[in-house]
This record gives structure tokens, sequence and C-alpha cells, in this order.
């Protein structure tokens, strides 16, 4: 999970750079429901969860609620682990 | 402050300065400890609320029983704040059974199919179909629960649009004139008015959120209103934003406050402008300058772009303020949701203008269309895959949206103007759909360092434009043909 960390951070940090959205992002920091980012950033973060980690989430029960915190992103990374 | 004007007085001192500082206070005071204090007072809560009605009031966005019924769920909130999600889903059911649709085409369709069949009574009619589309969403909500491993409990959106479309279908196929045309056309129109609140509590329930759902299938009609968009989507969205403390509420209804009078001061200036543009100078609106070029009167070139772009911006204000209203009535019961519309005067791109113009459309749209065709669709090229799922939001999902909207035209209307409609209205989400994947696969990412033109002007004139021209095709009530809108369109360019 350290190893992940790192990468999932720097594409939420890297997007929110994009958008010019400013200040610390805590893990439990809502990114996509509270409008930092919208959902053109979220199918780059799709793409990066499909590519980077082998996550395929076209699964009927996928909800995209689950990608909305560092922590969410990491623990679907991990599950996948 | 240290600067000093050339008098010797402190350029702060002047009047502009004091409405400055008033403004700059006013503006922070959900941040000021003295204001958060005082708003979590009985004197404060009073003051505020007492405010909040004026500012809707002088808004004019709710209608006098709209603005009672939010007065009581809200007076409820405050004193049973413990309660609020009871009280909200009890004033929201009596808000469904009072004030079921929409649109006024909605309103006028019940007395039109109780007169056409002999049923008698429009509102004996109109509430037995509201009973019948809240039980049938409890019992849909309830079978989603019990089969959750099956595929329509896994994909309820699209479950609930195929059973919508076939309970369409019986209707048109029933002989009009018959009690049961009257009763199924009832429940239709009380369902396609509901149809998305009803998908966002069949997600929501997918996600695990624990509301009964005997409280989401009272939920269909949220008593704050608009229109078949639900602003606020669902019980988990709302949580998510709910005030857990007393300070967080007394914040809470502060930002509502200001939203309050700030959507008072939108509505003012629009009715203002819209008077003295359209009603003193006598420029005809957008609507009028098209329909006078299907009447085959001539108009002046610069007044019909005068009319276009004067549109484009008492559009922009009256949704502002439209969306405002209610969001400060959801903020006033306790949650704080982003608002709807956010200066999309600073889009830069047409997707951003999308997100900025009418968030929880665009959100809609997203949930609903974009990332399910987006997860499935042409994975394995990108380009593809973007403009898919950017069609099926912008395009398909916009275009069911409307057409579900105004289901009642296939009771009322020959199938050659409901193809007239529909066409118009398809051209629009086609070019939309077309602006948009186009914006994405460009995705230009300028910085200040390009220059003040290329940064600040030419992204936000071009998106103006694009907004201004599709306007023009921006309609589904039969307002002329779509020949006639390209026929417009064209005389801007003297064609």
């Amino acid at each position: 999970m350290s190893q992940t960390r790192p990468d999932i951070r720097a594409v939420m940090q890297g997007l929110l750079d994009a958008k010019g959205v400013a200040g610390p992002l805590a893990d439990t920091d809502s990114l996509f429901v509270s409008g930092r980012l919208d959902s053109l950033a979220a199918t780059e973060v799709l793409m990066v969860l499909e590519t980077d980690f082998g996550i395929d989430l076209a699964d009927a029960d996928f909800d995209i609620a689950r990608l909305d915190t560092i922590a969410d992103l990491e623990a679907l990374v991990a599950a996948k682990a | 402050m240290s600067v000093v004007a050339a008098s010797g007085r402190p350029a702060g001192a002047g009047p502009v300065a004091r409405l400055l500082g008033l403004r700059a206070a006013w503006l922070s005071m959900d941040r000021n400890p003295v204001a958060q204090t005082f708003a979590g007072t009985p004197a404060g809560l009073a003051a505020i609320h007492l405010g909040f009605f004026a500012a809707l009031v002088a808004s004019s966005e709710f209608s006098a029983p709209a603005l009672a019924m939010i007065a009581v769920a809200l007076a409820g909130c405050a004193v049973l704040p413990a309660h609020r999600k009871s009280v909200i889903v009890l004033a929201s059911l009596a808000f469904l059974a009072l004030r079921p649709f929409r649109t006024p085409e909605f309103n006028d369709f019940m007395p039109w199919l109780a007169g056409q069949s002999g049923f008698g009574s429009a509102t004996a009619l109109q509430l037995g179909a509201v009973a019948a589309v809240v039980m049938a969403a409890f019992a849909g909500l309830e079978a989603q629960r019990r089969f959750a491993a099956t595929t329509a409990a896994k994909r309820p959106v699209l479950a609930q649009l195929l059973l919508f479309l076939a309970a369409l279908a019986i209707a048109i196929a029933l002989p009009a004139g018959s009690i049961p045309h009257a009763l199924l056309w009832a429940a239709i129109a009380v369902w396609a008015s509901c149809f998305w609140v009803l998908a966002y509590a069949s997600t929501d329930q997918k996600s695990g959120e624990p509301t009964p759902n005997a409280m989401r299938a009272a939920f269909l009609r949220p008593f704050w209103g608009g229109s078949a968009t639900p602003i606020g989507k669902n019980q988990g969205y709302l949580a998510k934003f709910e005030a857990r403390t007393a300070e967080d509420l007394a914040v809470t209804r502060l930002k509502a406050l200001k939203l309050a009078v700030w959507t008072a001061i939108l509505a003012l200036c629009h009715d203002g402008l819209n008077h003295l543009i359209h009603g003193e100078v006598g420029l005809p609106t957008l609507h009028d300058a098209i329909m006078a070029g299907v009447q085959g009167s001539d108009m002046p070139l610069g007044a019909r772009w005068a009319s276009l772009v004067v549109n484009y911006f008492l559009d922009l204000m009256i949704i502002a303020a439209w969306g405002h209203a209610i969001v400060a009535v959801v903020r006033m019961a306790g949650y704080r949701i982003p608002r709807n519309t956010v200066n999309p005067l600073a889009s830069r791109t047409l997707a951003e203008f999308w997100n900025r113009y009418f968030f929880y459309y665009k959100e809609l749209l997203v949930d609903f269309f974009f990332y399910p065709a987006f997860l499935r669709w042409f994975k394995k090229a990108p380009k593809l895959r973007v403009a898919f799922a950017t069609f099926a939001a912008a395009g398909f999902g916009n275009f069911l949206y409307h057409a579900m909207a105004e289901t009642h035209m296939f009771a009322t209307l020959p199938w050659s103007e409901i193809g007239s409609r529909l066409a118009t209205f398809g051209f629009y989400t086609l070019v939309l759909s077309a602006g948009l994947i186009v914006s994405q696969w460009r995705g230009v990412k300028l910085s200040p360092a390009d220059g003040f033109w290329r940064y600040e002007v030419a992204p936000r004139l071009t998106v103006c434009l694009f907004f201004c021209f599709l306007k023009i095709f921006d309609d589904i009530f039969g307002n002329g043909t779509l020949i006639d809108r390209i026929a417009f369109f064209f005389g801007l360019f003297g064609v």
C-alpha cells in the first residue's frame, strides 16, 4: 500500500494543480463529490487505474463514489493487489 | 488601509471604500465568529430565516404556495434539527401529492386526460397516480434490495428506463379516451417527473446507503422544487454535506442567507434588464427574432445579433438565480451542497462551461450516461472512448431527458409534430456533443504565460459564441422548425 500511495496521490495532486485548486489534500477529503475535480478529471483517474493498476471498473456493481477520496482509491488498489 | 488620499484622509474612509468594506464583511459573514455565534441563538435563527424569506420573496423564484411549503418545512428543520431528514421526507411527500409536475404542460395534462376519458375529477386522477407511483417505487426499491445479485438490481437505471419505455408503448397503444388510457398516462406523467430522483434513489441503495426504502420512495419530489433534475441528488449525496454540529449548522445557514440575497440581486437585475432591453428599448427576444423570420418579416442584422447575445447573458442570469434559490433552501435545511451555477463566464472550455452552467444536470448526465459508457466501451481507443461517452451523455442522455420531460406530447400530438420537435432538439444535442468532443480532444491547457488575449479573452469568447449559437436550437416546444432555426443562424451572417 505504501508503494501505491505516492502514485495515486501524485496523480490526484497533478489533477488538482491543473485545475488550479490550491490547499492541502487529506486522505479523506472528497475529490469529485465536493466539486474539487470534474468528470473529465475522473476519466483520467479511471484510465490510470486501468493502465497502471490493472483495475477493470466496468463491473455493473461498481459505483463511481468509490473513487471520491485518496483513501477510497488506495483501498481499491489494495483490494486488487 | 495604509494608503493615504491626497486630502490627507485615509483612502478607506470614503463612501466607496465603506461600501466595499461592508460587502467584504457580508461575504465573509460565515467565517466571522460573532456572526456564527449569533446565528446559533434563537434570535439569530429567527433573524436569518426572516432575511432568508425576504430575499426569496424579492427574487420571485418561488410561487406563494411553494414558499409556504418551504416555510413550513424549514420551520420543522429549525425546531427539530435531530429529525431533519424525517421532516424533509414528509414535506417532500406532501409536495409530491400537491404539485407532482415540473411543467405547466404536465399540469394541464391531467384535466385533459380526465375530460377526455370521462374520469371526472382531475385531482382524484392525479392523487391516484401519485399514490400508485410511490407504491411502485417502494416495490421496485424493495425488489432491488431483495434480489441484489440480479442484473436488474445492479443496473437499476437501465431497468427502470426499459420499464418506463414499455409502459409508454402500452399507453400509446391503448385507445384514447378510455379509462385505462387515462390511468396509465396519469401514472406515466408522475413517473416521468420523478424518474431521475428515483434513479438516484436506486443508485443510493446500490452503494449501501442505509436510508429505509419507505423514505426513499416518499422522497420523489424534494420540497425545494426544481425541474426533473434532482438538485441534491439523493440521501447519500445530501448526507455528505449535512451539518453535523450546531456550529456547522450555523455556518451552513449563514451561507444559505448569503446565497438567497445573491439570488434576489440576480433575479432583480435580470427582471430589470429584461424590462429595459425587451420592453423599453424594444429589442425582440431571441424567440421572437426567430419567429419573426418564420412569419416572413425581416429584422436588421444588428438586431438579430443583439437578440442572440442578450439572450445568452439573460439566460445565464436566470439559470443562476433559479439554481441559487433552490440550493439556498437546501442549505437552509442543513446541507451545504455545492452551487448549481458557478461563474460560467470564467469558463475557458466548452466542457468547463457545461460544468459551471448547470452542475446538477451535468452530474445527472455524467452519472447515468457518461461513466457507464466510458467504463464499458472502446477501452483500447482513448479518443473514441471519450467521444462515445460524451455523446452518450450530452447527446443521447440529454435528448432522452428532454423527451421524457415532454412525454405528454406522445398522448396529445400527432407523430409529425412530435418528429418536428424532436428533430430540432436532436440537432441541438448533436451540435453540443460535437462541440464537447472536440473541446476534450483538443485538451488545450492554457496558462497566463500565453498572454492576456490567448489566456483571458479568446477562449472565453469562443465558449460564449458557441453557446450563443447553440441556444438558437434549444427548443423542444415546436416554435418553428429546425429549418427555420438553421435559416436564422445563417441569417446572422447575411446568408
